[in-house]
């Protein structure tokens, strides 16, 4: 079984990366960004 | 996976937060100032043309090189249309941007190019994906063969 830090880190880190991809797309939708 | 998001809920939540907060500052936008001459940095700093101290330095040098009753000579425009990817009005637009000839186009630097591509509207990104300056490198040089080749028949 995985540690549990370990587990914790992972499910925080996809979290991040949705967060990313979340401000990302938005900003691709209000041109913020080309 | 539902057990480990049951577990993590909190967690998640927070890295999600933090993670919109770090790409909102990654890709907010930013206000880029454009500075020009003709257009004054505050409403109450009016600009009185032919009177900045610029241009009467300009108007002195210049009067100095070629002589008291002496101008320069326009030099001859270019037919920009010849460019790939350069119609009438992205022509006319260039023009109204002081760029005649084809070896004005092609010295323009990276920053240089970045700005006029603001200003370019409906043609914004033109000149970058159908390299403008770079034709006109090769037509500015008179080398029709090298533009041919990489560009297709003129």
């Amino acid at each position: 079984m995985m540690p549990l830090f370990l587990e914790a880190l992972f499910m925080s880190l996809a979290g991040f990366a949705v967060g990313i991809l979340f401000a990302y797309l938005v900003a691709l939708r209000r041109h913020w960004i080309r | 996976m539902a057990e480990l998001f049951e577990a993590y809920w909190p967690v998640v939540l927070i890295a999600i937060a933090i993670g919109i907060i770090v790409g909102f500052l990654i890709f907010r936008p930013r206000r880029r100032v454009r500075l020009t001459d003709n257009v004054p940095v505050r409403p109450h700093m009016t600009i009185h043309p032919g009177e900045t101290v610029l241009e009467h330095e300009a108007e002195v040098t210049t009067k100095h090189v070629i002589g008291a009753a002496g101008s320069i000579p326009p030099e001859p425009a270019d037919a920009l249309e010849r460019l790939k990817g350069v119609g009438p009005k992205l022509a006319a637009m260039l023009k109204a941007h002081g760029l005649t000839r084809y070896e004005q186009i092609a010295k323009l630097t990276d920053s240089e190019l970045e700005r006029l591509d603001a200003d370019l509207g409906p043609f914004r990104g033109r000149l970058q994906r159908d390299r403008v300056p770079e034709q006109a490198g090769y037509l500015a040089r008179g080398d029709v063969d090298g533009f041919e080749q990489r560009f297709g028949k003129l």
